[in-house]
């Protein structure tokens, strides 16, 4: 009987050293995601020198009692060896999985292994995780308050010390992220709460830095408590943030151990209620607010709240970030820079009506006419969507909600007398009106014909609250109505969908194109009403 | 007698040869005579070009017309002649416009069928050089409508859509020079005036300064080149640089705006602070006059 240890709660985190013995299910489950290469090169990164003391391989002789099949090898060189063999050699992913688990680590794979394990998931799996984009805000100061009361009282003095306190803007208006003393502020918020293990790594692929949460449902930190885990006992949290942009996105579900149910969300919410408290400094607080935007890819996250340029400039507007709309004033020559033909939207607008109007001597062809109009609807769909929408530019969201708050509109007499006499009945019952009209001007039936990978339904939801219906014989009538995108892109598929005509590219509101870069919105007077945190 | 008949074959297929090698040779060289006049006179050309003013389209299109007087050019051509000449000039003149001034304006459409203002969309373009590397950066924009135009008849602008950083606190300073609507009820006491002005000259700063003090930052690396190893720029705005030297040490600066130092923290490569080296770079005041010799 070896000696007795002692286990105590502390406050402080995990240690990345502390191991998990190998039969552990999140350890299992962590390796036996990852493909075999991606094991390959995680295993040579775990051997790496300054991972080494963390993530060290047991080597040395075998020990006779043991009952594993694999060798112990000597050397650190010896094992990086045998993985590169398993590289060149044709296999399953099962033999390198045991080979880790059961030889050159068979003491236990530490915090910080599988850690990195994870993340290599989510790089192998990029759409794995939903996330939610929050922003960062300033609390105001209440200095300020202080001084515009004192202007209410209309002293010229208040004035003067307003002007001279706002005039010169902060110089750092972002909030600063400097991973290590983030981390250290934030294991003090949260670290009496729970007992976590932290990783923080900045991705080689996107412009974050990914910051992974272990959090462990127990009171102890040592290597003893760790021995006695089980995999359910873990609950794993992705928080990125995005470089130089007061935006932070959080997971919503996650590959392990998933924060989903009562206590998963009680978990995310202590975490991202720590997140501002974190970032803040003496005199200088931060608040965190939705932005209305959630995406499964990364890409299209950092293209509505990242640190570009395109944060307020999507869809049609992304030409003008790109900066391809007129080149630079060095670049004279239209043909420099007209060739990209995207930049020839207007040009060949004018261009087919010129065609069509004036040189046009005999009748187009059947052929002619189909092709002039695909073009056509080519360089609408351009002019709405710009650089924005395409298929494989990963940056596709995959829910667009819409809820529409505009009076059903009235164009024509007969139609006004028919919402008076509609609405003198009313009736809830017979509301499927907008129903009706917004399946017209979606023109559903061509749903099919646009074959991409897009997927996508409306649902349209009609709720006529009678106490509502009940004034309402002076005031426009106001259907409840709510639309749903769903697809792997839903943009690229709303584009497809003006690109072969089933929707009106001209009529089309605004906010199918993506342009206002939230998935959640209300849509007022046409356009998306516009949330505080967002990119504008 | 045979070997004798195919020896003189062979000279004679050696003289052959001989001759073509000789004539391949002769081609190469006019050939390569005629590259090297050609660039020449391209490159008299393109400094002729340059310097004259360029012919006017009258001038050219008078040089078509044959010694008969007809032209060997329809009149279609020539009207679609003088439309692109027409459309180039003014891409000349707005190409100028945007070189000695850096910010220009324009006016655009908003496709959006519920746009405000029937569309209407003024556009502010500021252009940055940065005299590092030589070339202009992408433009920025700020786009802004008229909300109130059909409701008020007010012309007063309201931010669109920009592309600028989030470094950029655009909305703050929109809030200064763009003009708030007042709400029903409520006394005017808000500054109810507008400046396109400030507003474009609050943005530039923004970016302007950002490119500069990146340029100086490198303008300082390749001053010191023989004590610099690297140097890195965390933040998008360039307010601050890690500075690492050949010895080991590292130095981090924090500027101001303008490019003035405001701190330094130097540490060596096992992480003392080197508070001479501090108060030295403190002492510079500038990045740009930055040097490391007398360190």
């Amino acid at each position: 009987m070896s000696e007795r240890t002692y286990t105590f709660p502390t406050t402080s985190a995990l240690p990345s050293a502390h191991r998990i013995p190998v039969n552990d299910t999140s350890v299992q489950r962590t390796l036996g995601k990852i493909s075999r290469p991606a094991l390959i090169n995680l295993v040579h990164e775990w051997l790496q020198p300054h991972n080494l003391p963390t993530c060290r391989p047991v080597l040395g002789e075998q020990d006779e009692n043991t009952d594993s099949v694999y060798d112990l090898h000597q050397t650190i060189d010896e094992v990086r060896q045998t993985y590169d063999d398993f590289r060149t050699r044709r296999g399953n992913k099962r033999e390198v999985v045991d080979r880790i688990l059961d030889g050159d680590w068979r003491n236990g794979v530490s915090l910080r292994q599988l850690a990195m394990a994870d993340v290599q998931y989510l790089m192998e799996h990029p759409n794995s995780q939903r996330w939610v984009a929050l922003k960062l805000t300033r609390a105001r100061a209440p200095l300020k308050e202080k001084q515009q009361n004192q202007n209410k009282d209309g002293t010229g003095k208040g004035q003067e010390t307003q002007k001279t306190t706002t005039s010169p803007e902060k110089e750092i208006h972002l909030p600063r992220f400097e991973a290590p003393v983030f981390l250290h502020s934030l294991q003090s918020q949260i670290g009496s709460l729970l007992k976590a293990h932290y990783h923080l790594t900045h991705l080689p692929s996107l412009p974050l830095t990914l910051l992974r949460i272990a959090v462990l449902d127990s009171p102890y930190s040592s290597q003893t408590a760790l021995q006695e885990t089980t995999g359910d006992m873990w609950r794993t949290l992705f928080i990125a943030f995005p470089d130089n942009s007061p935006y932070v996105y959080v997971a919503v579900a996650s590959a392990l151990g998933g924060p989903n149910g009562p206590d998963g969300r009680s978990l995310r919410s202590l975490v991202v209620d720590a997140i501002p408290k974190a970032f803040s400094k003496p005199r200088e607080r931060y608040s965190l607010e939705s932005t209305a935007m959630s995406s499964k890819t990364l890409g299209a996250l950092l293209i509505a709240r990242g640190a570009g340029r395109t944060n307020a400039a999507g869809g049609g507007w992304s030409l003008f970030a790109k900066g391809t709309l007129e080149g630079t004033p060095l670049m004279v020559s239209t043909s420099a820079y007209e060739s990209d033909e995207e930049n020839q939207v207007l040009r060949g607008k004018q261009s087919i009506q010129a065609n069509t109007s004036k040189t046009r001597k005999r009748p187009l062809s059947i052929r002619e006419s189909t092709q002039l109009l695909s073009k056509k609807r080519r360089l609408l769909a351009q002019d709405r969507f710009g650089a924005s929408g395409l298929p494989d530019d990963n940056q596709g969201i995959e829910k667009l909600s819409i809820r529409i708050e505009d009076a059903y509109p009235i164009t024509t007499p007969t139609q006004r007398t028919a919402q008076a006499a509609f609405l003198s009945k009313q009736k809830p019952s017979t509301a499927d009106k907008p129903h009706i009209r917004s399946r017209l001007t979606l023109d559903e039936p061509s749903f099919n014909a646009s074959d991409d990978a897009e997927e996508e339904e409306e649902e349209e939801e009609e709720e006529d609250d009678d106490d509502e219906n009940e004034n309402q014989t002076n005031k426009p009538w106001k259907p409840h109505v709510a639309i749903t995108f769903h697809g792997t892109h839903v943009f690229a598929g709303i584009r497809a969908l003006v690109e072969c005509g089933a929707v009106d590219g001209r009529t089309m509101p605004g906010w199918m194109t993506g342009e206002d870069g939230v998935s959640l919105g209300v849509v007022r007077e046409g356009k998306i009403v516009r949330s505080k945190g967002d990119g504008a | 007698m045979a070997s004798a008949s195919s020896s003189n074959t062979s000279v004679v297929e050696d003289e052959v040869a001989e001759n073509e090698a000789e004539q391949l040779e002769s081609q190469i060289q006019a050939v390569q005579d005629e590259i090297a006049a050609l660039t020449h006179r391209k490159s008299t050309l393109n400094a002729h070009f340059l310097i004259s003013p360029p012919p006017s389209l009258e001038s050219l299109l008078d040089s078509s017309v044959l010694p008969n007087g007809s032209s060997n050019l329809t009149e279609e051509t020539i009207a679609t002649l003088q439309n692109k000449h027409k459309a180039q000039q003014a891409i000349s003149l707005r190409a100028v416009h945007r070189l000695c001034t850096s910010v220009t304006t324009f006016e655009t459409r908003d496709p959006d069928p519920a746009a405000v203002d029937d569309g209407y969309v003024f556009g502010i373009r500021i252009e940055v050089f940065s005299s590092q590397t030589r070339e202009f950066q992408i433009p920025y924009y700020i786009l802004l409508n008229r909300p109130w135009r059909t409701l008020r008849g007010s012309d007063d602008f309201r931010l669109h859509r920009h592309t600028f950083p989030p470094f950029v606190p655009v909305k703050d300073i929109c809030k200064k020079r763009l003009p708030t609507l007042p709400l029903e009820g409520e006394g005017d006491d808000r500054p109810h005036q507008q400046d396109l002005l400030g507003l474009a000259s609050d943005l530039r700063r923004h970016v302007a300064s950002c490119l500069r003090r990146e340029d100086a930052i490198a303008k300082m690396g390749s001053n010191n080149a023989e004590f610099v190893s690297r140097i890195t720029l965390p933040g998008a705005e360039n307010l601050e640089a890690n500075v690492y030297l050949k010895t080991g040490s590292t130095a981090n600066m924090r500027l101001d705006a303008k490019g003035r130092i405001q701190k330094v923290s130097a540490k060596d490569n096992v992480g003392r602070r080197l508070h001479a080296l501090e108060r030295q770079l403190q002492r510079m005041a500038r990045i740009e006059n930055l040097s490391l010799s007398e360190t």
